[in-house]
């Protein structure tokens, strides 16, 4: 980033006091990047620039050369000495261009929407490879815990919204389906807080809940789990899916930075990565500590299957499991893999 | 901003310098024609850059300040956009006076009486040089001071855009 301000010097730039939108996820270390490499392209050394250069200060010493052999035959020969002096700055001016990163205006306009591009690429090649690693996502019996995740930063999401999903997952809890304490607290000025997570005590099983919760002051959405009833992807939807309804995020409709829209929405698949990350571990340790199979499973059905939610999916991911993948198999194939791997230092 | 309008004055001014300093003083020595287009050059290329400083100090105080009224901000904008418009023009015309300064200069049009003679600067005591037969002692001082000038003026700014690139290059 610093490296793209330097070779920004001649450019008026501005960075806003947002410090969520500098948050270190990966798509905006591709668009830091794609923005670097595009703007400190410098001009090349090459053997004619070399040669001109060369020409120019073999003549500007002749000159001096003259200027001083002649000193005390003719008067008048200071002429070419200071004309050559006066225009010296040229010869600077130019080797600093050469060494400058220098670009047009219109480079610079363009820079940052094909960063824009790349890196929304990049993160849909990432997603859909994801998707597709473990074969076409078909109907997923709901027993296997492969479900549909539907990030949704639509602005309608408010606190009430996930009040009333969290109430409804205590109601539940009280009415004895959910049997297991999850508290998966997402802060997103935190990425850690989700990953550390612990499971609770053997002693506390039996009358808690789960709770699955956003923090409405910052985000003003909640990550909610559609049902997996949808057959398969809509392509419309996967071709629409990115960059037109990214920049359509809640707030977010007048920003010209890339970076605030896609930090967000990163944030989104960061935290959706993250709880299936976390479901996953809790299967298997509880698996491993003989803990019913069954009530795993309505936790897992409960947390993906909410309906009671939301126009429109926006970013339909799917968890990279074998779609004939129960949580009965234990093999390594059946957890959940991170698609964002830079993220696993937190744990 | 600070270090890039520092380092344009300093080679400005250092150029500038060396080579007023080799005109003035060779004889016949004081301010002449040529001098004076160059001290004039320079001081307007000066005026320049000040100007754009401040077209620049009120392009962001136009951008940045979002509590004042609407009035002040259209107030601050016209003075940095006309800043900026009379600062190109004036740029244009210094940029094009030095070049005819120079075709004068070799074409032998400032050859004359009245600039040979310095009379702008020496007034009633100029004259002109028909046979020099005193020390060339000044006269070489003065172009050696002025040639070290201009070399040390350029090694410091390329060493200062040497390091600038250096730093943006490897971050």
């Amino acid at each position: 980033m610093a490296a793209a301000l330097i070779s920004l010097q001649q450019t008026s730039l501005e960075l806003t006091g947002d410090e969520r939108l500098f948050t270190s996820i990966p798509i905006n270390d591709w668009w830091i990047q794609g923005i670097k490499d595009r703007l400190s392209r410098r001009k090349t050394w090459r053997l004619a620039t070399v040669k001109s250069i060369v020409w120019v200060v073999i003549i500007f010493l002749f000159a001096f050369i003259d200027s001083f052999v002649s000193l005390d035959s003719v008067i008048g020969s200071y002429e070419g000495h200071s004309i050559c002096i006066i225009w010296l700055w040229l010869l600077c001016l130019v080797i600093g261009w050469l060494w400058v990163p220098t670009f047009t205006r219109g480079k610079l306009w363009s820079a940052p929407r094909s960063a824009n591009q790349q890196s929304v690429k990049k993160a849909i090649t990432k997603v859909r490879r994801a998707m597709t690693t473990d074969g076409p996502p078909k109907q997923i019996p709901v027993q296997t815990g492969c479900k549909r995740l539907v990030v949704d930063p639509v602005p309608e999401i408010n606190e009430e919204y996930q009040k009333v999903e969290v109430e409804s997952i205590q109601e539940d809890a009280r009415r004895g389906e959910i049997d297991q304490k999850a508290s998966l607290l997402y802060n997103p000025t935190h990425h850690q807080s989700i990953t550390s997570f612990q499971l609770p005590s053997e002693s506390q099983q039996g009358h808690d809940h789960l709770t699955v919760s956003a923090n409405p002051d910052v985000d003003q959405s909640a990550i909610s789990m559609a049902r997996s009833a949808q057959p398969s992807i809509n392509p419309e939807m996967d071709e629409l899916f990115v960059p037109q309804k990214l920049t359509s995020l809640n707030r977010d409709e007048h920003r010209l930075t890339a970076t605030f829209n896609y930090s967000r929405t990163m944030r989104y698949l960061v935290l959706v990565d993250n709880v299936l990350t976390i479901l996953d571990k809790l299967a298997r340790e509880k698996d491993e500590v003989g803990f019913s199979r069954k009530r795993l499973t309505e936790v897992i059905s409960i947390i993906i299957n909410r309906r009671r939610s939301l126009p429109l999916g926006l970013l339909p991911l799917y968890p990279r499991r074998r779609r004939s993948c129960s949580l009965r198999e234990r093999s390594p194939r059946c957890s959940t893999r991170r698609l964002w791997p830079s993220f696993s230092s937190a744990e | 901003m600070f270090n890039a309008a520092v380092m344009a004055l300093i080679l400005q001014c250092g150029m500038t310098a060396a080579a007023t300093i080799i005109v003035v003083f060779s004889p016949t020595t004081g301010l002449g024609c040529l001098s004076l287009g160059y001290t004039a050059y320079g001081g307007i290329a000066i005026v320049i850059m000040f100007l754009t400083i401040t077209s620049t100090i009120f392009a962001r105080i136009t951008e940045t300040r979002e509590e004042r009224s609407t009035i002040v901000k259209g107030f601050t904008a016209f003075i940095a956009i006309a800043l900026r418009i009379i600062t190109f023009l004036l740029a244009l015309i210094n940029s094009a006076g030095l070049i005819v300064l120079s075709c004068f200069q070799f074409s032998h049009f400032l050859d004359n009486c009245y600039c040979n003679a310095n009379v702008l600067g020496r007034g009633p005591n100029s004259y002109i040089i028909i046979l020099y037969t005193g020390s060339v002692t000044t006269m070489r001082n003065s172009r050696i001071i002025g040639t070290v000038l201009s070399g040390v003026v350029m090694v410091i700014y390329m060493i200062f855009i040497w390091l600038m690139s250096l730093s943006s290059q490897y971050q």
